[in-house]
C-alpha cells in the first residue's frame, strides 16, 4: 500500500484539491441560490419604491403602488378573473388526470399505453401550438372569448400533472389495504372512500396546488384564446411592461407571490406538512 | 504485503442532536492480526463506530490511533481501511474486475495495468471465483456478490478490515458457508478485523474477542467464552445466550453460599460480591439445570423445583425443554443421544449447581419484573 | 388490481338497487374512463387536427379566416429563409440552453440531494420551485434589469476591471439566452435531483473507502450513474425551451425572436390564423420528431421527462 509505506504524516487531511473542489462547489451553490431568489428580492424591492420609476435599489419606500392596485378596476379585474380561470382550471385539470389515472390503474385497458401518451402529451407541446390550435378551434365552436374557453384551454393543458401524481400515488398504494377492507365488509365504494382517497388525497392536492399557480401565470394561453376582452393578470403585466414601465407592475407580482405562497402554506397545513 | 495495524479507541463518543449519545466514550486496544466483533441489538451504536472507524461520521470526542497515528479526523480516503458494506454496494456499472481494481485505479502511486490484472486475479483466487473478471453485478448472486466486496476491500491491502453487518442479508446456509470463508480468508491474511453484527451465534463462532455493546457503551470485552461464561452484567449474560433469569432478595450468606428469595423460591447461589438485604438478579445457563424423573412429591437438595415437560424441542444435537413449574417456566438443554427422553406432560424435577448461578447485584426494577414471567430470552 | 371485477354482491337474492344506481354501477368502467378521453380528445386532440386543417386555409380577408384548401401557407414558409431562420435559431437557443441549464444545473442538484438535513434539502428544494412560480415574464424582466446596459451585471464586470464597455445590454442574443437558462434551471436541477437521490450513498463511500477523494468519486462513481438523469435534463430542458415565448420576446430584438413568437406575432399583428397555424404545424412536427430522436436514441421514456421530476414533488 502505497501510502503506508512511504512516511505519513501525523495528521493524515483531504487532498488540496479536494477542499478547494469543496469550497467553490459551496460558494457556487450559494450563488446559484442566490441568483434565483434574486428576482423575488428585486421586484419586493422595486414595488416598494417611493419614485416614478422602475429601479432598483428602489428610492425611498412607500405603498404607494399597492393603493394603485388596489383602487384600480383593470387590476382588480384581472385578479378575479385569474382567481376564477386557476379555480375552474384545476378543477378541470385535476379530474381529468385523476380519472385517467384511476382507469389505468384500476382497469385492463388494450390501448393502455395509447391512452398513457394521450394523458402526459399535453405538457409536452409547446403552449403556442396549443394556443394556436384552441383559438382556432373555439372560434369554430364559438365559445372563443369566454371565461370557459380559458378554464378549459388550461384544464387540458395541466391535466398531465395530476394524471401523473395520482398514478404514482395509486401505485404505491399496497392493494393488501384495499383487499383488507373488502374482507372486513365494506363495499367498493365504502373502500375508496375510506382507504384509497385518503391515501392519494396529498397526490391530488399537490396536483391541484400546481394547476393553480400555473393557471396564474399563464400567459400565451390566455392571451390567445381569452381575446382582446378578458385580461388575466399576466396578460396585464405584459401589457403594461410593452407600454408603461410603472412600478405598479412590481407590487401586483408581489401581491402574486404572496397570494401563491399563502396557498401553499394552507395546503401543507391540512396535509400536515406532508407536502414534501 | 503491508503489515496489519493496532487499532486503539479512546473516549470515543458521538452525540446526535446535543442529547441522543449513540456512542459514549467507549475504548478498546486490538492487536495486530485480531478478529474483534462489536455485537449487540439493533440501535446500540455498532455501525456508528464502526462508520466512525471508517471517516463517514464524525466523532464528537476521543480519539482513534492506528498504529498509534491519529487519524480521528482524517478523511475516509486517507486512511488505510477497507470497510465491507451491509447493501455490499458493489459499482453497477463496473464489472467485477473494475470494482476490485478501483482502489488501485484512483489510487495517488499507480499501478501499470499488468499489476493490476494480477491483483485482481489474486484476489478473485482468495475468494474462490476465479474467471469472475468481466461479470457485472447484476449477474451475481447474493453471496457472490458479498465475496466480490470482499475482494474489493481487500485488494489494497488494508491494515484493517471493517465489516458492517456483511452476512444479514444472507440465508442461514449460505450465512455459515459465508462465516467460515471469511475466518479463513481472515486468517490466511492476517489483517487486523473489526466485525459488527446482531447475531450473537455469529459473534462467538468468528470472534478471537468479543464486544458486547449496549445503548452506546461497551458493556464487555472478552474472549467467547470468558463472555459467555463469565458475563458481568446481566445484559451481556441475556444477550449472549439462552438464560433462565430470577430477581429477588438476599435473605442469608452461609459457607460462601448466598440465599436469595426469588419468585422462584429460594435459589443458593455463591456468595462472591452479593450482600445480605440487597437485591440481586440471577442467571442460569439452561445447559447447566439438570432434568430427571420426578422420584416422589418433594423436590430433594438446593436448586431444585419441580414441574411438568412443557413443550419440547430438537434443535440439532441439543433437546430443548420448557418445564412448566408452579412458579413459571424453566428452560432446560440436554445434548442428545438421538432419543428424547422426556415428552410433554412428564412431571420431571429441575436441579441446579450454586456453582453455576451467576449472581449480579444493584441493577435494575426493570429486569425485576420480567423474572416474574420466568424470562428465557433467547437473543 | 381490479376492484371491478370482483364477484358482484348486486346479484344477492334480496338485494334490489334503484335503476338510476345499478346503471351508474354497470358503467362505472366507461364513465370513469371515458370522461378523460373524451375531454382530451375534444380538447386537445381535435384541436390539433383542426389546426392541421387550418393551415390549409386561404388568407383572410375581413373575418379570421375562411374555409377552402390551399398550400400557399407552407410555400410561404420556404419562400424567404426568414422562417426558416428563425427555425434554426429557436433550435440553436433550446440547445444552448439544454447544455448550459444542465451543466450549471448539475452541481447544485447533486449539493441539494446530499445534504444530510432532511429539513435544509426541503428548503432548497422549495426555493428552486418556488422560483418557478413568479410569472416568468415577470423574471425574464428581472434578467433585463440585471443584464441591462448599466444593469449590476456589467457594473460589476467593469468595477473589478475586466472590461471597460457594457457586454451585454437589455435586449439582444446574449441576454436571450441567459434569460432562457435561468428560465429553465430549476426543470434541470429537479429533473437530475431525483437522478442523484436515487444512487445509494453507500456507493460513494465505498469510493472514499479505497481512496478515492470527492472529486475522483463524483468523476468515476457519481456522474456515470447519473447519466440518466443528466439525458432526461437536457431533453426536458430543450423541449421546453423549445416552445419559449416570452424570454425570446421581452430580452430580444426582433432579430432574436423565436418561432413560438413569430407565430403569435403572425396570429395578433397581421391577423393570418391559417398561416400562423401552418407554422405551428410545421413546429409540431419538429417536435414529433426531436421527441422521436429522443426516446430512440437516448433511451428515454415520456415517464423520464414527466414522472420522475414530478413525482419527486409528491413523494418529498
Amino acid at each position: 500500500m502505497a501510502s503506508a509505506d512511504t512516511t505519513r504524516p501525523t495528521l493524515p487531511v483531504a487532498d488540496i484539491w479536494d477542499q478547494l473542489a469543496s469550497l467553490l462547489g459551496r460558494g457556487y451553490v450559494f450563488l446559484m441560490y442566490l441568483v434565483l431568489v434574486g428576482p423575488m428580492v428585486i421586484i419586493l424591492g422595486v414595488s416598494l419604491t417611493a419614485g416614478d420609476y422602475f429601479s432598483f435599489p428602489p428610492e425611498g419606500l412607500s405603498l404607494q403602488y399597492y393603493t394603485q392596485i388596489l383602487g384600480s378596476a383593470r387590476w382588480l379585474d384581472a385578479l378575479q378573473l385569474s382567481l376564477t380561470v386557476a379555480v375552474g382550471a384545476s378543477i378541470v385539470a385535476t379530474s381529468i388526470g385523476a380519472s385517467l389515472a384511476f382507469a389505468l390503474n384500476r382497469y385492463d385497458i388494450t390501448y393502455g399505453r395509447f391512452a398513457w401518451g394521450l394523458g402526459v402529451i399535453p405538457l409536452l407541446v409547446p403552449p403556442v401550438i396549443v394556443a394556436v390550435a384552441l383559438m382556432s378551434f373555439f372560434l369554430l365552436v364559438g365559445i372563443w372569448g369566454t371565461v370557459w374557453a380559458i378554464i378549459l384551454a388550461h384544464g387540458v393543458v395541466f391535466s398531465p400533472f395530476s394524471f401523473v401524481l395520482v398514478s404514482s400515488g395509486l401505485d404505491e398504494i399496497d392493494g393488501a389495504v384495499e383487499e383488507v377492507s373488502r374482507n372486513l365488509g365494506a363495499s367498493k365504494v365504502q373502500t375508496l372512500r375510506h382507504v384509497t382517497f385518503p391515501l392519494i388525497a396529498s397526490n391530488v392536492l399537490v396536483a391541484v396546488l400546481f394547476t393553480f399557480i400555473l393557471s396564474l401565470n399563464e400567459y400565451l394561453i390566455a392571451l390567445l384564446v381569452g381575446g382582446p376582452a378578458l385580461d388575466t393578470i399576466p396578460v396585464v403585466i405584459f401589457a403594461s411592461l410593452r407600454y408603461n414601465y410603472t412600478p405598479a407592475i412590481a407590487s401586483m407580482s408581489v401581491i402574486y407571490m404572496v397570494l401563491t405562497i399563502a396557498f401553499v402554506i394552507v395546503i401543507n397545513y391540512r396535509l400536515d406538512g406532508q407536502l414534501w | 504485503m503491508s503489515h496489519p495495524a493496532h487499532l486503539r479507541l479512546h473516549g470515543l463518543t458521538k452525540v446526535y442532536d446535543g442529547s441522543v449519545r449513540a456512542v459514549d466514550d467507549v475504548a478498546l486496544d486490538v492487536e495486530e492480526g485480531e478478529f474483534v466483533t462489536l455485537v449487540g441489538p439493533s440501535g446500540c451504536g455498532k455501525s456508528t463506530t464502526l462508520r466512525m472507524l471508517a471517516g463517514f461520521v464524525e466523532p464528537t470526542d476521543g480519539t482513534i490511533e492506528m498504529d498509534f497515528t491519529d487519524i480521528t479526523r482524517a478523511p475516509p480516503d486517507k486512511r488505510d481501511v477497507g470497510m465491507v458494506f451491509q447493501s455490499i454496494a458493489l459499482f453497477p456499472h463496473k464489472s467485477v474486475k473494475e470494482n476490485i481494481a478501483y482502489g488501485m485505479r484512483v489510487a495517488d502511486e499507480s499501478f501499470s495495468e499488468m499489476e493490476v490484472e494480477e491483483r485482481v486475479a489474486e484476489m478473485l483466487e482468495l475468494i474462490e471465483m476465479p474467471g469472475y473478471e468481466d461479470r457485472m453485478p447484476e449477474q451475481l448472486s447474493g453471496g457472490q456478490a458479498q465475496r466480490v466486496g470482499l475482494a474489493r476491500a481487500l485488494a489494497l491491502e488494508p491494515e484493517v478490515l471493517l465489516l458492517d453487518e456483511p452476512l444479514s442479508a444472507l440465508d442461514e446456509k449460505l450465512r455459515e458457508h459465508m462465516q467460515t470463508e471469511l475466518t479463513r480468508i481472515q486468517r490466511e491474511l492476517g489483517v487486523t478485523t473489526i466485525f459488527v453484527t446482531h447475531n450473537q451465534e455469529e459473534a462467538m463462532t468468528m470472534s478471537d474477542r468479543i464486544v458486547v455493546m449496549n445503548d452506546g457503551e461497551f458493556e464487555q470485552i472478552g474472549t467467547p467464552e470468558e463472555v459467555y461464561s463469565e458475563p458481568e452484567s446481566v445484559f451481556v449474560g441475556d444477550f449472549m445466550g439462552k438464560s433462565n433469569l430470577f430477581a429477588g432478595q438476599v435473605t442469608a450468606r452461609e459457607d460462601g453460599l448466598a440465599t436469595v428469595e426469588t419468585s422462584y423460591g429460594a435459589i443458593t447461589a455463591t456468595a462472591d460480591g452479593v450482600t445480605t438485604g440487597t437485591n440481586a438478579q440471577l442467571l442460569v445457563r439452561p445447559e447447566d439445570l439438570s432434568i430427571a424423573q420426578r422420584q416422589g412429591s418433594d423436590p430433594g437438595g438446593a436448586n431444585s423445583l419441580t414441574g411438568e415437560v412443557g413443550l419440547v424441542q430438537l434443535i440439532g444435537s441439543i433437546v430443548e425443554y420448557e418445564v412448566d413449574t408452579e412458579y413459571g417456566p424453566l428452560t432446560v438443554e440436554v445434548q442428545s443421544s438421538g432419543t428424547i427422553e422426556f415428552e410433554r406432560g412428564d412431571p420431571v424435577t429441575v436441579s441446579f449447581d450454586p456453582a453455576d448461578v451467576r449472581s449480579f447485584t444493584g441493577v435494575d426494577d426493570s429486569l425485576a419484573s420480567e423474572a416474574d414471567d420466568g424470562v428465557e430470552v433467547a437473543p | 388490481m381490479s376492484l371491478t371485477d370482483t364477484f358482484e354482491p348486486d346479484s344477492f337474492p334480496g338485494r334490489s338497487i334503484s335503476g338510476a344506481k345499478a346503471w351508474l354501477r354497470e358503467h362505472t368502467r366507461n364513465l370513469v374512463l371515458g370522461y378523460p378521453l373524451v375531454m382530451l380528445t375534444v380538447l386537445f386532440v381535435v384541436p390539433t387536427l383542426y389546426l392541421l386543417a387550418v393551415s390549409f386555409f386561404p388568407q383572410p380577408t375581413g373575418e379570421y379566416y375562411s374555409f377552402g384548401f390551399t398550400l400557399e401557407n407552407y410555400m410561404r414558409f420556404f419562400e424567404s429563409s426568414v422562417y426558416l431562420d428563425y427555425l434554426i435559431q429557436t433550435l440553436e437557443f433550446a440547445g444552448l440552453t439544454a447544455v448550459i441549464a444542465t451543466a450549471l444545473g448539475y452541481p447544485i442538484a447533486y449539493w441539494v440531494a446530499r445534504t444530510e438535513s432532511a429539513l435544509f434539502r426541503n428548503l432548497y428544494l422549495l426555493t428552486v420551485i418556488g422560483s418557478l412560480w413568479l410569472t416568468v415574464i415577470i423574471r425574464a424582466y428581472a434578467v433585463q434589469i440585471v443584464f441591462s446596459g448599466n444593469g449590476l451585471f456589467n457594473q460589476f464586470l467593469m468595477g473589478l476591471g475586466l472590461t471597460s464597455t457594457p457586454v451585454t445590454s437589455g435586449t439582444g442574443y446574449l441576454t436571450v439566452v441567459i434569460g432562457m437558462i435561468y428560465g429553465y434551471l430549476p426543470f434541470a436541477v429537479l429533473t437530475m435531483y431525483t437522478s442523484v437521490q436515487n444512487i445509494d450513498p453507500e456507493l460513494e463511500e465505498a469510493s472514499r473507502n479505497l481512496g478515492a477523494t470527492k472529486f475522483q468519486t463524483i468523476r468515476h462513481v457519481t456522474l456515470p450513474l447519473s447519466r440518466n438523469g443528466i439525458l432526461a435534463s437536457g431533453a426536458l430542458v430543450f423541449i421546453l425551451s423549445i416552445g419559449s415565448y416570452t424570454v425570446p420576446l421581452l430580452l430580444g430584438n426582433p432579430s432574436e425572436w423565436t418561432l413560438p413568437v413569430v407565430i403569435t406575432d403572425v396570429i395578433q399583428t397581421q391577423l393570418n390564423i391559417p398561416f400562423g397555424s401552418a407554422l405551428a404545424a410545421i413546429m409540431t412536427g419538429l417536435v414529433i420528431v426531436l421527441f422521436a430522436i429522443m426516446v430512440k436514441y437516448l433511451g428515454l421514456g415520456s415517464e423520464q421527462l414527466v414522472g420522475d421530476t414530478y413525482e419527486e414533488e409528491a413523494d418529498g
